[in-house]
């Protein structure tokens, strides 16, 4: 119980602070909501956690694919380049405005790029924070 | 004019216009970009969507059942999408009903030939002979085998003669 208010604070510290979209601002919630399942620990998603994983080099993936920077751009502000040379327009919220309001489509692309980039799937608090990370760019 | 001369001039006119015609076809003719939605839909995200009838059936299958590596990036699809897409893409195939187009493709492979890329075809290959030597594709930057529009401006819309 105690645990769950201190999510529930730390959630409502975190998302209405934002003009996210429902969508959005569900999508942050259900990974809230799996983050605690995965790990009793957790307690909020953090940006900067998010920013450090969306910008370091990892290891375990393909070797083509070391960073989500390797085809989304140095910064979530700047467009990306897939390998076979097709723009990926910013993640950056403030950029590309309509991103993530699509539950599925996130679902798809984490499933594929959290396999090519660490060779796993992507843990729901790793998910969450990078989608922090973004929606505050 | 004799009957005779008229015939001659007949076949000459005739044989004129074959030729033209076929000059014309060699560079102005197109390869409808594929319409079948959840193709465009799964396919062009990350690159081009190629054409389904430049490889043959046997290479999609092997494509299609190889998405978890897919030209180095896991690109899986979920069972049903994969299916209806492999569906589409084998009866479009350069031995299938894309042979009209297809066929130029298939030409030097050998039947269960499969190969993974459209540049290891050898009418590909005959047809970038010169820029192959040349190494235009080794270049950093955007002139990968891959990248039609690099070069061919319009090959999204079909065009890849230009």
């Amino acid at each position: 119980m105690k645990a769950f208010i201190v999510w529930m604070v730390g959630l409502a510290t975190v998302v209405p602070q934002h003009a996210w979209s429902g969508e959005q601002a569900s999508l942050l919630e259900k990974y809230a909501r799996q983050a605690r399942q995965e790990s009793p620990d957790f307690t909020v998603f953090q940006p900067q956690r998010g920013e450090l994983f969306f910008t370091s080099r990892h290891s375990g993936g393909k070797p083509d694919t070391p960073a989500c920077t390797t085809c989304h751009g140095a910064t979530p502000t700047s467009s990306g380049m897939t390998r076979a040379n097709k723009p990926i327009e910013p993640m950056a919220i403030s950029k590309t405005p309509s991103r993530f309001a699509d539950p599925d489509k996130v679902e798809k692309w984490f499933g594929r790029n959290c396999d090519s980039v660490l060779g796993r799937p992507c843990t729901a608090q790793e998910k969450g924070d990078v989608l922090v990370y973004l929606l505050k760019q | 004019m004799s009957h005779r001369r008229v015939c001659f001039s007949l076949l000459l006119i005739a044989s004129a216009l074959l030729w033209s015609d076929t000059a014309w076809a060699d560079r102005h003719e197109r390869i409808p970009p594929a319409t079948h939605a959840p193709t465009v839909k799964a396919c062009s995200d990350c690159h081009m969507l190629y054409p389904a009838e430049m490889l043959p059936k046997a290479s999609w299958e092997k494509i299609m059942k190889n998405l978890d590596n897919h030209f180095g990036e896991t690109a899986t699809l979920p069972e049903g999408e994969r299916q209806e897409i492999t569906r589409y893409l084998t009866r479009m195939a350069g031995d299938g009903d894309g042979r009209a187009w297809g066929r130029k493709f298939l030409r030097g492979l050998s039947e269960g030939d499969a190969p993974m890329r459209i540049s290891e075809t050898p009418y590909f290959q005959r047809k970038h002979g010169k820029k192959l030597s040349a190494g235009v594709f080794k270049k950093e930057g955007s002139r990968s085998p891959a990248n039609c529009p690099a070069c061919h401006l319009q090959a999204a819309q079909g065009w890849y003669e230009e």
